[in-house]
């Protein structure tokens, strides 16, 4: 790789022309800039982009008041009403295409060996028979553009160098295998579609995606009709709205529309007319069997509306090497909405038990920065914001840990009640080393609270784990082993510690998880305020968790009024 | 009716013709209207000023339409008006006491060549498309961009607002405007396809 295609050079350059808009370019910048100019045509093409903008929001500013929603800087967790007008006038449009839609006259891309045969294998959906030669809708005629990433969690392309991250385009007629998470990406017609892992796909066209395995879930809003799945034994043609076609490793193709129309023309075998459903009927083409269609009360539909809720991604303040050190925000999707959040909205939690044996756990420390005693001790996990402070390795003995392999090696007591959301209600924040386990370490949690359901929940994969783009390289930290067993956080103010190696440092990244109270036995609306961090048994031989800040996320507004 | 001496093309020669200036007028406005703001745009790209540029741009429409009776009518309007916006830049340029750094015309007759590969838009589509792009941003981005085009906030002063480096807020930025990037021209695209149907 060039350093000129380095991601983080691009980044930088990026920086610059921002700089430039604002005017606060210095001459070195101002060289640098020149020089990137001057040697790569992208970026002279971006740099003009980004002039574009700027200009087009200048004008519009002196043509218009504001055309947005007033909001303040610091973000509100609810829905707007915005957003409720926009999904109310997104809907109306929908309904509008779709009587438009069926008005006209009917299309389905019919191939050559099935031209003159025309008998029909199956009874089509009453008042929407389609003949061979009908037409529905045209596909989409736009230029050859592959689609973009527009999110993504914990998606891993096998034999990838990267993972997929937002903004990225894919080659077109190149085959993937998305071997882990989900995926998210936009046409250039405005479809959208959501690939869950195990799936293997190739994205034949602007408008046309082959499914040769695996779950792809389709959404084509007004103007984006006509999008094509090709499936081993169908093809389908998205006739305005909601659909998933799943496609076993065998091919056997199932289709469900959730919302609107779609087509299908079953491919193998003998040639057969197009089958409409409509919203809430599916129909599955397996080899030897005729597909007949069936209603809405076969089964529930696997379509996915967006990717899960989780922790999407944090900003953090950076040192003069671009490393991560204190959280300044976190965007969080709760009910399908991503939330960006404030550190000074985030609740905080306060230490209130501990155990780690002897040399074996410890404190995180920047480098450099001297042993803080007593009281002091409190706030490296429970007062600022460093994410290279915090405690590390919270573990019992072997053999107590086979007496109790329940009992907590950490609690912590949150300043005010989480009360359980759609989505994540906690999170935490965890030092990992790059050379250990990309998914983060295990741990398990529970509620710590006297009257809380007792449900143990183990956490094996963050939501922003070592693959990520979006979990930062952090400042150097050192490792401050205790000399005797902590039992106590009473334990841990008075401890003896000793730095741990030489002062080298080892390349680490603040991974996330968030933990929805859901899956800890809690119903929606009820609270926690102490949770229990339990260990994962030795015998299955992870590491113990190295937590730098375990924060709690405001209350949500009821949505519903 | 005045008439005017203008060069013509034909496979060998450049001859000269005399065409009314009415005529020459309305050509020169109607390339000037067409190409306006992609003038601005190369302005812009090499003083970094949005009024400086403007006010380049109007005095570079006076001398293009000095020379348009020279102006071979078979070139690229863009490349040629690009090039006398590049004199004047560079004199506008050396003409500030306070710009310590020198033109660098390489890198403006680069910033010419590809300014002709973006796509051609009108701009009162891209401003409609824009308008829509933005309602759709989360309620941040939105915040961000009210603030700074909208109430005339200096970068760093929202940066500050929002409690992190001007670093920071610049990658944000950058991210932000890539955003709206693809948004107006996905919708551009959309009206293209409507226009097809």
């Amino acid at each position: 790789m060039s350093p000129q295609s380095h991601p983080s050079f691009s980044t930088e350059i990026d920086a610059l022309v921002e700089a430039a808009l604002a005017g606060q370019l210095s001459n070195e910048e101002q060289l640098r800039l020149d020089e990137s100019l001057r040697t790569s045509p992208k970026f002279r093409k971006a740099y003009l982009e980004a002039m574009q903008i700027h200009l087009d929001l200048n004008r519009l500013s002196e043509q218009m008041e504001w055309p947005g929603k007033n909001f303040s800087l610091t973000p509100s967790p609810g829905v707007s009403s915005f957003w409720k007008k926009t999904l109310l006038a997104i809907g109306c449009c929908v309904a509008v295409a779709l009587l438009v839609v069926v008005s006209q006259r009917l299309w389905i891309p019919q191939r050559q060996h099935d031209q003159g045969t025309g008998a029909l294998a199956v009874t089509p959906v009453e008042n929407t028979t389609a003949t061979d030669s009908e037409s529905i809708i045209d596909p989409p005629v736009v230029a050859d553009r592959p689609p973009i990433v527009v999110d993504a969690a914990q998606a891993i392309f096998f034999g990838e160098g990267l993972v997929p991250t937002s903004g990225r385009e894919l080659f077109l007629k190149k085959r993937y295998v998305l071997t882990q998470g989900m995926l998210s990406l936009e046409f250039v017609t405005g479809a959208r579609t959501i690939l869950k892992a195990p799936s293997i796909f190739t994205v034949v066209g602007p408008a046309t995606i082959q499914m040769h395995s695996g779950h792809c879930s389709v959404h084509a809003p007004p103007g984006a009709e006509g999008f094509q799945v090709l499936s081993p034994t169908a093809e389908v043609v998205d006739l305005g709205t909601r659909f998933v076609v799943n496609v076993a490793q065998t091919g056997e193709t199932e289709l469900q529309v959730v919302d609107g129309m779609a087509s299908l023309v079953a491919t193998e075998g003998t040639p057969r007319a197009p089958i409409l459903l409509k919203e809430g009927e599916s129909i599955k083409v397996e080899s030897g069997i005729t597909p007949v269609p069936s209603s809405k009360s076969s089964g529930k539909s696997t379509y996915l509306e967006h990717l899960p809720d989780r922790v999407v991604q944090y900003q953090a303040t950076q040192s003069s090497e671009g490393l991560a050190d204190e959280l300044l925000s976190v965007v969080v999707q709760r009910g399908g909405i991503p939330r960006e959040y404030s550190r000074d909205k985030l609740i905080r939690s306060r230490l209130t038990h501990l155990s780690c044996v002897p040399a074996g756990g410890g404190l995180c420390l920047p480098q450099g920065a001297d042993l803080p005693q007593g009281q002091d001790r409190h706030a490296l996990l429970d007062e600022d914001w460093s994410l290279v402070t915090g405690i590390a390795n919270p573990r019992m003995a072997v053999d107590e840990e086979a007496i109790h392999p329940d009992k907590a090696v950490m609690t912590v007591e949150f300043s005010s009640p989480i009360v359980n959301g759609p989505g994540p209600d906690i999170l935490v924040f965890d030092l990992h080393l790059l050379v250990q386990s990309p998914a983060g370490n295990q741990f398990r949690v529970r509620s710590g609270d006297a009257n809380g359901p007792k449900s143990i929940f183990l956490i094996n994969q963050f939501d922003l784990g070592l693959n990520s783009p979006y979990a930062l390289d952090l400042t150097p930290y050192r490792l401050w082993r205790n000399a005797t067993a902590i039992h106590s956080v009473e334990d841990l103010l008075t401890a003896e510690f000793v730095l741990h190696g030489s002062q080298v440092h080892v390349d680490t990244k603040a991974l996330v998880v968030g933990i929805d109270l859901s899956d800890l036995g809690y119903k929606p609306g009820e609270s926690l305020t102490r949770l229990d961090f339990l260990s994962v048994p030795r015998s299955q031989d992870v590491d113990a968790i190295d937590p730098v800040l375990i924060v709690g996320l405001p209350e949500l507004p009821d949505e519903r009024k | 009716m005045t008439l005017q001496m203008v060069n013509t093309t034909n496979r060998s020669n450049t001859i000269s013709v005399a065409v009314p200036e009415d005529s020459l007028q309305q050509k020169f406005d109607e390339l000037l209207a067409r190409y306006r703001s992609r003038i601005v745009l190369y302005l812009f790209s090499l003083v970094q000023q949005t009024a400086d540029a403007e006010d380049l741009c109007q005095r570079c429409s006076l001398i293009m339409w000095r020379k348009f009776p020279e102006f071979d009518q078979q070139r690229s309007f863009l490349a040629w008006a690009c090039g006398i916006a590049r004199k004047e830049a560079m004199n506008y340029r050396r003409a500030r006491s306070t710009d310590r750094l020198q033109f660098q015309s390489d890198i403006a007759e680069l910033l010419a060549v590809s300014l002709e590969s973006l796509e051609e838009e009108q701009e009162k589509h891209r401003l409609d498309a824009l308008k829509q792009c933005i309602q759709s941003l989360p309620e941040t981005d939105q915040g961000f961009l009210q603030r700074i085009y909208w109430e005339g906030a200096a970068f760093e002063a929202v940066a500050d607002e929002w409690g992190c480096s001007l670093k920071t807020f610049y990658n944000r930025m950058s991210l932000l405007r890539r955003r709206l990037l693809r948004c107006v021209s996905r919708r551009l695209n959309l009206e293209i396809l409507d226009q097809q149907r």
